[in-house]
């Protein structure tokens, strides 16, 4: 028996245990999207991004060192989509953590403090997904008239009521979008595209595909459905989902939250969260 | 085009929405929602679309996954002009419950009343929600939406369309009391499966809470079957999403499926209604205000019926598309009407109430 125990052990630390390190890096900045310029949080792997999302892909089970460094002169917490608790990065300051990736899922570093949640910091380390076509969205709102109060830390409780005007996939709203390469949907018919959806922001969105139904790979906040198949379905607050899409016919189709709330840009339609599928033949 | 909506308090406002012209509905008249459209897997489904208003207006046929012509969505197909006609081709490849809407200005055609449903049953046609399971003695589709009445009372500027409020909330177009008067409750028998769809088509989250001591199970979501049944007493619906279920009950029910409208921005409860629901025991499903006794249903070859006056009572037997199917006189006492009908759904028509029922 203690032979044996040994074997798996030694089994579990050789085959598992690829090892990586990154650094990843927490800055508000203010952006313009749309009419409106708002502050937004974003974690990202090198020091001078954009508003971009730069998800890190691993395709094999990796024992992963993670360096957050703060850029922020306020703390940052952050929480694995997972986990309840998290780890505290202090102002202008930085921690290492680790973390073993395995299987087909997200793992997602949200903000967890009060202002960073607010503005939708999060990175994503998208494991077990083959790359040829995957695609990622970050979904974010926020609302313009007291968003500079949130970045300023002079907003203390959740506004009520929340009435976001901003809403955005990888900090673009449709149709700037269409540039995104990262997350308008691209392939051709019968292609495995895979799209990891993560919601940075404060309330559900509810996507609808047209053209097509999706099959749900991996869903943190909603485990139970798992293979189901479906043309709308919420992606909840802080959950990382990963759908499958395997195009039976070509066309150009829009994806967009279904609350055509948030559909819209500043007030005006179309706008906010929607992009596109572009199916080739 | 647009209609006038009657609010629960009686009062009036306008809604945009589609109507069909099989007699006995005139061309010119709209529904909250619009006319159920009904296939079968298999059929190649042509939807002729007039549009009668002056704006722009299309179908978005949602969930139903139809080629990129005909999804209804201006910019990558066409929108419908107002006066013009286009065939909307599409062919049905999966039981279950879909939407359709006008995808034109979405938020604010949607929400002034443009949607509807779209039912697909088996190629076999079969009572039943797909190929293999369990046939339903009657059948219910809880479609939930809202309202933003400011909207209704002003479409012409109603405002940044971020700041819908969902301040009226429906199950089929009706709300409140309106579904309470005895013509919207979901009947059944003991230990007979009664299928009930739940669509949403709002802009908020709706949950839909079943009486306990009732079997409620989803096979179907979104027009396709789920990896696994799942029993539950409550299912939430995100905008756009369909549920399909059977349900029974070993005993008798007399309650009602409560349905919450909930704001997806803060979580806060926007609005309810109930549902009545009702599972008989087969010996008396239907009483009219005139004391009337009607068992079975669904009706197998004879309705009877009992009338405690003395005095006979007409009677009239509808087809829900509201053509007059049979006629007759209840006598004082047992009757033993012989109906002779396809297999549907009917309404029976006495001077004091509107009875729906099922002909098997």
């Amino acid at each position: 028996m203690v032979t044996r125990f040994w074997f798996f052990a030694f089994f579990q630390v050789f085959f598992v245990s690829n090892a990586a390190a990154l650094s990843v890096f927490i800055r508000t900045g203010s952006y313009q999207i749309g009419t409106e310029s708002v502050y937004k949080t974003t974690i990202r792997q090198d020091s001078l991004h954009d508003i971009t999302p730069t998800p890190y892909y691993l395709s094999q089970s990796t024992f992963l060192q993670i360096t957050i460094h703060n850029l922020d002169t306020v703390l940052h917490e952050l929480a694995w989509n997972d986990q309840v608790s998290g780890v505290v990065v202090p102002a202008l300051g930085n921690v290492t953590i680790t973390r073993n990736i395995t299987g087909v899922q997200i793992f997602t570093l949200f903000c967890n403090d009060f202002s960073g949640k607010l503005l939708g910091g999060s990175f994503s380390i998208v494991s077990g997904v083959p790359t040829t076509h995957l695609f990622y969205w970050e979904l974010w709102e926020t609302q313009a008239s007291i968003n500079a109060q949130i970045a300023s830390q002079n907003l203390i409780s959740f506004p009520d009521p929340f009435r976001p005007n901003v809403f955005t996939i990888n900090g673009t709203e449709y149709p700037l979008n269409m540039n995104d390469t990262l997350g308008l949907v691209q392939g051709q018919v019968g292609d495995s595209i895979y799209i990891c959806a993560v919601n940075a922001g404060a309330m559900p969105h509810s996507f609808h595909f047209h053209g097509y139904h999706f099959k749900i790979m991996h869903s943190t906040k909603l485990p139970n459905r798992m293979n189901w198949e479906k043309d709308s379905g919420p992606i909840l607050q802080n959950d990382a989902m990963i759908l499958l899409l395997v195009p039976d016919k070509p066309g150009a189709y829009p994806v967009h939250d279904h609350n055509l709330t948030a559909n819209t840009a500043n007030g005006g339609y179309p706008g906010g969260m929607m992009t596109m599928l572009m199916i080739e033949p | 085009m647009n209609g006038v909506y009657e609010l629960e308090n009686g009062s009036s406002v306008q809604f945009w929405g589609y109507g069909d012209n099989t007699p006995p509905n005139p061309g010119n008249k709209v529904f909250l929602p619009g006319p159920q459209l009904r296939f079968k897997v298999g059929d190649s489904a042509v939807v002729h679309f007039k549009n009668n208003s002056p704006e722009m207006h299309t179908i978005h046929f949602h969930g139903l996954d139809v080629n990129q012509a005909n999804d209804g969505v201006g910019h990558t197909s066409q929108d419908i002009a107002p006066n013009q006609t286009f065939d909307y081709r599409f062919k049905c490849t999966n039981e279950g419950t879909f939407l359709y809407h006008c995808h034109v200005l979405t938020t604010l055609h949607l929400a002034m009343g443009m949607y509807g449903t779209v039912v697909v049953d088996p190629s076999n046609g079969s009572t039943s929600l797909s190929t293999g399971l369990p046939n339903y003695d009657s059948e219910y589709l809880l479609l939930s939406s809202e309202f933003d009445l400011d909207w209704n009372t002003n479409p012409i500027s109603p405002g940044p369309f971020h700041l819908f409020e969902a301040n009226y909330s429906m199950i089929n177009g009706l709300s409140g009391t309106q579904l309470q008067n005895g013509d919207h409750d979901i009947l059944g028998n003991v230990n007979s499966f009664i299928a009930i769809r739940l669509a949403n088509i709002g802009y908020g989250r709706t949950k839909f809470d079943f009486p306990a001591n009732l079997t409620v199970v989803a096979y179907l979501s979104d027009g396709r079957l789920l990896p696994s049944p799942i029993q539950a007493s409550s299912f939430e619906l995100y905008p756009g999403e369909r549920f399909d279920l059977l349900v029974s009950s070993a005993q008798i029910i007399d309650d009602f499926v409560a349905v919450s409208y909930y704001d997806l921005r803060n979580d806060n409860q926007t609005g309810s209604n109930f549902v009545p629901i009702k599972i008989g025991n087969n010996a008396v499903t239907s009483i009219d205000a005139n004391g009337l006794q009607f068992w079975p249903n669904p009706v197998r070859g004879v309705l009877y019926c009992s009338n405690p006056s003395n005095e006979s009572v007409f009677f009239q037997v509808y087809a829900l598309d509201g053509k007059l199917i049979q006629e007759g006189n209840i006598q004082p006492g047992l009757n033993t009407l012989q109906l002779e009908l396809l297999p549907g759904m009917y309404m029976m028509k006495t001077p004091q109430s509107l009875l729906k029922f099922i002909f098997d």
